[in-house]
């Protein structure tokens, strides 16, 4: 049984068709990798995954139940966080209370204030922003804001996690540092991941399979070896005719 | 540093409240003019409490305010000599709350500049319907003869005060709370992270109902006439709003100090230079504005901050 079930999503917006018919499934502990150009629709599914979109038609099973038309909170409260392209910190709030408001409703904490900043402070560890627990969200570097995103959605304690371009807009030794802090993050918690990346190279060092969006469809799927080698995406991503 | 601001809101609660106490005494000690005027006063520190609570928190702001205190007034007014007040006055406020938890669904759906537009033509939309009903009815002003004193008045008031005020504490210190807190700073992300953003939207837009039907209920008393077009003012949401830019909307200090600000301002000139009122109270809104976004309670806590490191 797979953790996520994707079948037949389609999503339009106006005249625009955004996704076609996207079938797609998570297994537990897997790490799936999506790729594909500018307007390919991962965004799409991910917002869709996450309750922010409701797609046109098709169906999302989480386990065994649907989650279709589910509100965002609800689907986080069942296990799904996400992370966004372009970050969304609470800003006039300290990093650790960022984190705090996550465990307190994503994780349904019902622990005091000093157990919550307690294991605010050890997620804030995990990422290696501990020393920045104090300021506020707002004061962070765009490298520091990538983490935090990333310390919140961990902070809800999910069965799966969709990151969305976590490495855009980084240098490439703090992409690197971020390949190296999601390997980590999967090998401490029990967790699934999907994950968006145009670095192709970051993409393959973290996937167990790669799926590969192109208009609004599936053209790919397979493992890493497999799909960098496709004469598609070659042609896409490293221009080979 | 947080444990200091909490400290010194605390403080600051504590002196309110002593505050308030003495404000009870002026009936006996200074007589009926002052009792008036601290009715005012109350009446506006409940309203601007209650405002707090859900456009403070969340960032909602509303400019139909109004339209809960013109229910309360219209539900004491209507069954004044009916029922007995102990009873009108909550069912004003419980009228107000019902109608902020009907139109909350189609008003919390817009936020920003639609949001203001919106809750200020629902408060007219209210305001007209009830004047044409009145009109129809053939009851276009009521007399309200009978009416508690402006004493017992001024009681009930610092009590809802009180409930104000205490509402917004224990709301801004509890988990739901930070749920508003962090809707006002990104709702999307905080629906991301479990906050169930609709619901408490709608709790919040609904219990901050409840206050200023109380309040207006009290105040058609207070002016033992009921007029439509005075009760639905849209100048008595402006007011509040300004209230809570002067004083500030962050925590409980603001209401009050916003509405002492403004009161004791038209003391001093309304009555001695009434063309210049209007004029000052803009002047000071932009001022408050510019230099200090956050109100006076926020001003306060940055001169304590430059205090101790200074």
């Amino acid at each position: 049984m797979s953790l996520l079930t994707v079948r037949g999503i389609a999503k339009s917006f106006g005249g625009v068709r955004a996704l076609g018919s996207v079938d797609l499934h998570v297994q537990q502990g897997e790490t799936l990798g999506l790729m594909g150009s500018n307007g390919a629709g991962k965004t799409t599914l991910f917002g869709i995954i996450a309750g922010h979109i409701r797609p046109t038609s098709g169906d999302v099973w989480f386990h065994d139940r649907s989650i279709r038309g589910l509100s965002p909170d609800k689907v986080c409260r069942l296990g799904i966080a996400r992370t966004f392209q372009i970050v969304r910190p609470f800003a006039g709030l300290t990093v650790r209370e960022n984190v705090e408001i996550a465990i307190l409703f994503g994780s349904k904490s019902r622990d005091g204030q000093d157990i919550l900043s307690e294991k605010a402070m050890t997620v804030l560890a995990e990422v290696g922003l501990e020393a920045h627990a104090g300021a506020l969200a707002a004061t962070l570097t765009l490298s520091a804001r990538k983490r935090l995103e990333v310390a919140r959605a961990i902070a809800t304690d999910p069965e799966l996690l969709l990151l969305d371009e976590v490495m855009a807009g980084l240098n490439p030794r703090e992409g690197e540092d971020m390949v190296e802090l999601i390997k980590q993050i999967k090998l401490r918690r029990p967790l699934s991941i999907v994950v968006v990346e145009h670095v192709v190279k970051a993409l393959t060092a973290l996937s167990d399979r790669i799926v590969v969006l192109h208009q609004g469809e599936i053209i790919v799927d397979g493992l890493p070896s497999e799909v960098v080698r496709h004469p598609t995406v070659r042609s896409a991503y490293f221009g080979d005719e | 540093m947080t444990s200091v601001f909490s400290l010194a809101k605390m403080r600051f609660v504590w002196f309110l409240f002593v505050g308030v106490l003495l404000i009870a005494q002026v009936p006996s000690i200074l007589g009926s003019y002052w009792t008036l005027i601290a009715l005012n006063l109350m009446m506006w520190v409940a309203m601007t409490q209650s405002w707090t609570l859900f456009s403070g928190m969340t960032g909602y702001i509303s400019l139909g305010h109004v339209v809960f205190y013109g229910v309360g007034a219209y539900v004491v007014a209507s069954t004044f000599n009916s029922i007995p007040l102990w009873l009108a006055v909550p069912m004003g406020g419980i009228a107000a709350a019902l109608l902020a938890l009907v139109v909350s669904l189609p008003v919390l759906r817009v936020r920003g500049p639609y949001f203001v537009i919106l809750t200020f033509g629902l408060a007219e939309l209210v305001k007209f319907s009830i004047l044409n009903l009145e009109t129809v009815s053939g009851n276009s002003s009521r007399l309200l003869f009978g009416a508690p004193s402006v004493e017992i008045l001024l009681y009930c008031m610092i009590g809802l005060v009180v409930f104000a005020t205490l509402t917004t504490l224990i709301v801004t210190h509890s988990r739901f709370g930070r749920g508003l807190t962090v809707i006002r700073e990104d709702e999307v992300a905080a629906a991301t992270v479990g906050v169930p953003v609709l619901r408490y939207k709608i709790i919040a837009f609904t219990v901050s109902a409840i206050v200023p039907g109380m309040a207006g209920g009290l105040m058609a008393l207070k002016s033992t006439y009921f007029e439509v077009l005075q009760v639905f003012n849209p100048i008595i949401s402006f007011t509040v709003v300004t209230m809570a830019i002067i004083g500030g909307s962050g925590d409980v200090r603001g209401p009050f100090l916003g509405a002492v600000f403004l009161v004791l301002l038209s003391e001093l000139f309304w009555t001695t230079a009434p063309q210049f009122y209007m004029i000052l109270v803009g002047l000071f809104l932009i001022l408050f504005v510019i230099f200090a976004p956050n109100g006076i309670a926020a001003f306060l806590d940055k001169l304590q901050i430059s205090r101790r490191s200074g």
